[in-house]
């Protein structure tokens, strides 16, 4: 038994796919590409699969993770090359290392993002990172609640381009504290009237409690 | 901004957006420039619905396999989606491609559900494309219709260009190639129409003509000349294992309604039961080798990926080759962790075994459709069916460590009397006892017997197809009875909404006459009547009197010698078999099956299945 780590991209054409249909896809992509898949025991056997930071609707990303366990060792590069041959439009295997000896998904825990929308307003990042205190409403499985952002946010800069802005962010992410992107610039809106437009939101890095990316 | 951008854009807003992306698994994409044909075939439901038929996968690839044409899915979008569409105006698109399908060469219907009709219409309107046949003309696409529902859809008679009768396999070719040379000869619309009104199993609904007599019923059906056939009749394929079958089939994203790969055994059914217009209109019964569905399933589960496969027909324990498919199968499925289900069985000591072997889950629930409550309307339905059958399958399934059944039946069925619906009440306890004479450390904890009731819609081509439907009020009074006459907690009774029933049998035995309430109907906003939340029987009544048409015109009774909206259809089985069946129906006479004794009902000129076995 081994287990792999497959990181892949999500693109415009799999953005839309809900966390659950995704991993039914990946599943069914690795069954295509003839993977040794190891099945659980039981009643209803199922492939041993995890799924790093599951993504919203709508966001698309190049840092996708997956954990995958096979019954035996493959050979990662033609294993690669196989499932993208069978990977629907939108997603595709970067690459793919044996990931036995490699640190479990729940220390992750901050991610980048970069996030291009369109606004009259120029964000001002420096002002927003010295308000002392961000307090926006979070919506938890609990209800909602007030809360200050800030210290979930590492970093945040932005470039204009034309009548683009790209905003790059590093914020909390994960099990233990757990920001999302279009909430930071719910703050913009709130704070500094920037009403963004046409956003596109998009994961670059996930990044464990030590600062080192994935891979 | 292209109509992909668009939707693109809306989609953040509605529900389920995979429902519209396309680009699934398997999907086929091909440039625009290198086909002549631009087909667009319409379900008309939603994607999940849609997805899960088998006819749209057969003949999605099947278009696709020629290299002049290119064919896209198209799906009736969920109300939410349709009100983004038309606040942006975006025009339906095929999914492949995003084009808008006004510009394409066809748009085909399938017709699965006289609920759907309305789809349809929506579905041409979001689409920018004249709904009346009369009304489109030179870049319009033709629209074409087929599925079962497509013998007797005169309803739709003023929208479709033609309907292609029966199995399409072959027939779509035919009627494509006509195609590809009428482009090619630069002749008028209709001399399009008349190519095809040659071909076996097209009608041409514009090339025939109504007349009524004045108590509203049909006094002739006249061709507009003679080279238009007088009756047209289906076209079945005569060889299973040598016809078109995908070796690959889209993977949805979203989990639809039959997620799974489905494996057709046979076509047709040997069984008669009288209400059932999919066992006449399939006629004859024809299977497929073991051998052919063991190839198609290898490839379907290396080509797809899907952990599941289910056989399907409309009776699977009738298919003379299950223990040899299974045997193999199960072996199959076993090394590739490939769960196997097998819906449609009859409840004997052979498929309880079958159904052990493959239970991976921990033991569900099973499915019996006993029908009606009692002998007598058994025997008016013809379905061969005993209480003893029902109380050995039920000892042996709660024997077996089942304890959850469900059960099926219909009200509102000919002759029907008070202690028919009564003997439903009756039975499903007589289920229950069965679960107390068992063992109590044999039989599995929680009993639940679930009884389903729908009520009985006539449909054409059956021995029932003259007979009154029941109205709302009595289907009502009949579902109280029943009601009234469960008392048992274990039992847990479900009816089907009576005024849905109404409606469809409304549109089922319609003539052409209804394709203005339809118009109407659809222009009140009415759609998706498949869907309970939607569904609004109060403003189709109020379209109806709008319209001058009364709907229960169209459910009464009828006598033999009344010429019926779809006589210029045939379908093999022939009126004075199913008259005959009618009046053995009256005096409770069942009639055998296919297998024990043909009953000569005309599906044998066909030349073919087991007619000729
Ligand atoms: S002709 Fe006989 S065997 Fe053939 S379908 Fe009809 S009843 Fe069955």
């Amino acid at each position: 038994m081994s287990k792999y780590r497959i990181k892949y991209e999500r693109s415009d054409d799999a953005k839309f796919i809900s966390h659950l249909d995704l991993m039914r896809t990946m599943n069914r992509a690795l069954r295509r590409a003839e993977a040794p898949l190891q099945y659980t025991q039981g009643f209803n056997p199922h492939s041993i699969m995890t799924v790093a930071l599951p993504l919203s609707v709508g966001i698309t990303s190049e840092c996708e993770y997956l954990d995958i366990t096979f019954t035996e060792d493959i050979d990662v590069s033609a294993f690669t090359a196989k499932l993208n041959a069978t990977m629907p439009a939108g997603l595709r295997a970067i690459e793919i290392r044996k990931a036995d000896e490699m640190r479990a998904f729940k220390y992750i825990e901050t991610a980048l993002y970069t996030v291009s929308f369109e606004s009259d307003i120029a964000p001002d990042c420096d002002a927003f990172m010295n308000m002392g205190k961000v307090v926006m409403t979070k919506r938890t499985k609990s209800g909602e609640k007030d809360e200050d952002i800030l210290p979930d946010i590492h970093s945040v800069t932005c470039v204009q381009n034309g009548e683009t802005y790209k905003m790059d962010m590093r914020i909390n992410v994960g099990s233990k504290r757990n920001l999302k992107p279009e909430l930071v610039l719910a703050a913009f809106e709130k704070f500094q009237n920037v009403k963004a437009d046409n956003i596109k939101i998009h994961r670059k890095a996930i990044y464990f409690d030590d600062g080192a990316e994935v891979f | 901004m292209n109509t992909k951008d668009m939707v693109y854009k809306i989609l953040p807003k509605v529900s389920k957006p995979t429902r519209y992306i396309g680009n699934e698994f398997n999907s086929v994409h091909k440039n625009a420039k290198d086909v002549d044909i631009r087909f667009a075939f319409c379900f008309p439901d939603i994607y999940e619905v849609g997805m899960s038929h088998l006819g749209l996968k057969i003949l999605y690839h099947l278009l696709n396999s020629r290299e002049d044409t290119w064919c896209e899915r198209v799906f009736a979008p969920w109300t939410d989606m349709e009100d983004e569409m038309r606040k942006n105006n975006i025009p339906l698109y095929g999914m492949e491609s995003f084009d808008a399908i006004k510009d394409f060469d066809f748009l085909g219907f399938t017709l699965q559900y006289e609920m759907s009709y309305t789809n349809i219409l929506n579905m041409l309107d979001l689409a920018g494309i004249p709904k009346l046949q009369k009304d489109r003309s030179d870049g319009d696409p033709f629209v074409v219709m087929g599925g079962p529902c497509a013998y007797s859809a005169e309803c739709l008679a003023d929208f479709a260009d033609y309907y292609m009768l029966g199995e399409g396999e072959e027939v779509m070719m035919e009627v494509m190639d006509a195609y590809a040379e009428w482009k090619k000869s630069g002749a008028p619309r209709e001399e399009y129409l008349r190519a095809v009104a040659k071909i076996d199993g097209v009608y041409v609904p514009s090339f025939y003509n109504i007349e009524y007599n004045d108590d509203g019923t049909v006094a002739a059906i006249n061709t507009i000349d003679e080279t238009i056939p007088k009756t047209v009749r289906k076209r079945v394929v005569e060889n299973l294992d040598t016809m078109f079958v995908p070796q690959e089939v889209i993977v949805p994203y979203m989990e639809v309604v039959h997620d799974r790969i489905m494996l057709e055994v046979f076509r047709g059914c040997i069984r008669g039961c009288r209400f059932c217009q999919a066992g006449m209109i399939y006629r004859p019964v024809r299977e497929k080798s073991p051998e052919t569905l063991l190839e198609n399933a290898k490839n379907l589960l290396k080509s797809t990926g899907f952990e599941e496969i289910s056989l399907s027909s409309l009776s699977t324990s009738d298919y003379r080759g299950l223990k040899e498919l299974t045997d193999e199968l199960i072996k199959i499925t076993e090394s590739e962790c490939v769960n196997l289900s097998l819906p449609s069985l009859r409840l004997d000591s052979f498929s309880m075994d079958l159904m052990q072997k493959v239970q991976k889950v921990r033991k569900s629930s099973l499915t019996f459709a006993p029908e009606a409550g009692t002998q007598r309307m058994r025997d008016v339905i013809n379905k061969g069916i005993t209480e003893e059958d029902l109380m050995n399958a039920s000892a042996m399934a709660f024997e077996g460590g089942y304890s959850s059944i469900k059960l099926y039946f219909m009200i509102g069925l000919p002759y029907e009397e008070d202690e028919d619906i009564v003997g439903i009440a009756d039975l499903a306890k007589k289920v229950v006892d069965q679960y107390f004479k068992v063992d109590k450390d044999k039989r599995g904890k929680g009993l639940r017997v679930t009884t389903s009731v729908s009520s009985f819609v006539p449909k054409a081509f059956t021995p029932f197809q003259w007979t009154r439907q029941n109205t709302m009020d009595e289907l009502k009074v009949k579902q109280m009875l029943l009601k009234d006459n469960i008392t048992d907690r274990k039992i847990k009774y479900n009816y089907h909404e009576a005024p849905v029933s109404v409606l469809e049998g409304v549109f089922a035995r319609g003539d052409r006459r209804l394709s203005k309430v339809l118009l109407k109907a659809v222009e009140r906003g009415i759609r998706l009547d498949g869907w309970s939340e939607v569904f609004d029987y109060d403003k189709w009544i109020s379209v109806f009197e709008e319209c001058g048409i009364d709907p229960f015109f169209y459910t009464r009774e009828r006598s033999f010698d009344e010429i019926l909206p779809w006589d210029m259809i045939d379908v093999g089985v022939t009126k004075k078999f199913l008259i005959n069946e009618a009046k053995k129906a009256e005096q409770a006479i069942v009639t055998p099956n296919c297998r024990e004794k043909c009953a000569a009902c005309g599906a044998a000129c066909f030349k073919g299945g087991v007619c000729y076995e």
